[in-house]
């Protein structure tokens, strides 16, 4: 039961991470979130889930343990506000370099290397409200 | 009461800011007292830290272990004070522009994290405001409007979002090992736990605090996100966020796991010698100022990892100060490369100062702390490698110097570089009179 878990709990970290390599701004999104859902099943798993609800008074390693669950909530609603910006951040990426790749054309070109000269930053795509 | 004042006053400012616009100078200058409030409040606790009895204070009233501790020792605040301040100049160098409309709010945000982060006396509190501060900071990485800054906000937020979940995750495996969350009884309680578990946190540990950081091997995502931001988030990202993790590194090593740190002082010192070199060796090949500083805000680090690889308390101290002196130098160099001119070239030059170590600045005096703990822990080839780095750096910074300030200095940036020249005023202050600072690092990693 414990190397299902955690081989689950690997597999999870690792499909997140595999996700949060790739280019596309979607993916890495999807990335992020299956990775810090991982985090949160790792905490599950360790809390000897399957036994009694720590509701009675129970023998301490007969019920299962409430501070990870307690934990585990916490980080789900911290991984709830992250995920909503991570979204966000990924939409407006989107929408103002019109490509979902994280890496589109012409946007890293480097400097020639000499003094003072910086790479592009491209004020262009400024928001019309300046926000 | 007064351990709750210096976290109450930005968490309450913070929302009420939000909702108004942060361009406004009356919104600009309410912020900047709230974290005047904040530096004061802290400094307030000061003498109780130093004199050995920190205060502190446990939610509730619960006994400690049960009820969630917040305190304030000479470690928290030795961090806390300086990153309250460095926020301040960040903040006060970066409003009106556009594009930060919420930047006081989002501050004052990060504010609260940050200081709760180094109250925290539980390791899961840590992480709650831990969170809150990246919150803020993903936000703040992202301002500007400009798409390259946008793009950048993403990155960093992808990379630092992952590097959370690994912290989550060794902060969890604390609890499971140790059966309490508490940093002081888990310290004692983690020596009964096997060794390989209390590997793995360390490694854990060391991993999400080091994406955090830019150590080698994960700073490939450092000079995307500095490359185009505004001078004053690129000061933020490499001055407090940085002092986060130094300080996750010296209160989750020397405080919770001190067994481990020893055991991981050879990987310690390869990894902060690797870094300072890389990162020292990359620099010098850039063109552009803020390139090359994004380069040194990468390898600055290692200075921490190498003192910390000494093994011995005059290492942990001087950890402790160079980590405070970096996020202030590198904040500083930041902030000035923003403007053009005499004096903004004036400020930069006391920050590219410190950073090698020339006095009279405190880069001078955290220098000879952390070569003295070298030398005594018979560490003499690190010596070197610091000092090795220090001139690379120092060829680095001043190789893109002559053009970066030439020109007229901007009539509309009168306040930023005010703000730089107060910075680099304190800074040569703090380098010519270092008793004090010496003393609170030295306080910071006490019996």
């Amino acid at each position: 039961m414990t190397f299902l878990a955690a081989a689950a709990v690997g597999a999870v970290f690792a499909g997140g991470f595999a996700l949060a390599l790739s280019r596309s701004l979607a993916r890495i999104a999807a990335g992020v979130f299956l990775f810090a859902q991982a985090a949160i099943l790792f905490i599950v798993a360790a809390g000897r889930p399957g036994t009694a609800a720590p509701i009675e008074p129970a023998m301490p390693g007969h019920a299962a343990d409430p501070v990870l669950q307690a934990l585990a909530l916490t980080a789900l609603v911290i991984g709830l506000g992250q995920s909503a910006f991570v979204l966000a951040l990924a939409y407006r990426t989107h929408a103002a370099h019109g490509s979902v790749d994280l890496h589109p054309p012409g946007a890293d070109e480097p400097g020639s290397g000499e003094p003072g000269d910086d790479a592009p930053c491209g004020d262009a795509g400024r928001d019309e409200e300046g926000r | 009461m007064s351990l709750v004042l210096p976290l109450a006053i930005p968490w309450v400012l913070a929302p009420a800011l939000a909702l108004v616009d942060g361009r406004r100078r009356g919104v600009v200058a309410l912020a900047a007292a709230g974290l005047v409030a904040v530096v004061a409040a802290l400094a307030a606790l000061l003498p109780a830290a130093l004199s050995g009895a920190p205060a502190e204070v446990v939610t509730g009233g619960w006994p400690q272990g049960i009820g969630i501790r917040l305190r304030a020792d000479a470690l928290t605040l030795a961090f806390a004070l300086p990153t309250a301040a460095l926020l301040l100049a960040a903040m006060l160098h970066a409003a009106g522009r556009p594009g930060t409309r919420s930047l006081p709010a989002l501050v004052l945000f990060l504010a609260a994290g940050e200081t709760g982060l180094f109250l925290a006396g539980d390791a899961f509190t840590f992480y709650v405001f831990f969170e809150v501060a990246m919150a803020a900071a993903f936000a703040i990485s992202a301002t500007g409007g400009t798409r390259a800054q946008i793009r950048a906000g993403f990155v960093f937020t992808v990379v630092n979002a992952l590097g959370s979940a690994v912290l989550l995750v060794a902060i969890a495996t604390i609890y499971v090992a140790a059966g309490t969350l508490d940093m002081e009884l888990a310290r004692e309680a983690l020596h009964a736990a096997p060794g390989g578990v209390r590997a793995g946190i360390a490694a854990l540990i060391l991993v999400a605090l080091g994406l955090k950081l830019g150590l080698l091997p994960f700073h490939h995502w450092v000079p995307l996100v500095y490359r185009c931001a505004l001078p004053a988030v690129a000061a933020i990202l490499a001055g407090p966020l940085v002092s986060v993790a130094t300080y996750g590194l010296v209160r989750f090593g020397a405080g919770v796991l001190p067994g481990e740190l020893a055991r991981a002082a050879p990987l310690l010192a390869v990894l902060g010698a690797a870094t300072l070199l890389y990162g020292a060796l990359a620099a010098v090949t850039r063109g552009s100022p803020v390139e090359a500083l994004a380069w040194t805000s990468i390898a600055e680090p290692g200075y921490v990892l190498v003192a910390l690889a000494a093994g011995t308390a005059a290492g942990n101290a001087a950890a402790v100060l160079y980590a405070i002196v970096i996020s202030a130098e590198k904040t500083l160099l930041f902030l000035a490369s923003g403007s053009r001119g005499p004096v903004a070239s004036a400020s930069w030059a006391v920050g590219a100062f410190s950073v090698a170590g020339i006095p009279p600045t405190p880069g001078f005096a955290a220098k000879l702390a952390l070569l003295a703990a070298l030398l005594a822990a018979g560490r003499p080839l690190l010596a070197g490698v610091v000092v090795a780095s220090a001139g690379m750096v120092l060829v680095a910074l001043f190789r893109t110097y002559p053009r970066a300030f030439r020109g007229e200095p901007e009539p509309a940036g009168a306040r930023a570089r005010a703000v730089a020249l107060a910075l680099a005023a304190a800074l040569v202050l703090a380098g010519l009179v270092p008793g004090p600072i010496l003393q609170l690092s030295r306080a910071a990693v006490g019996p």
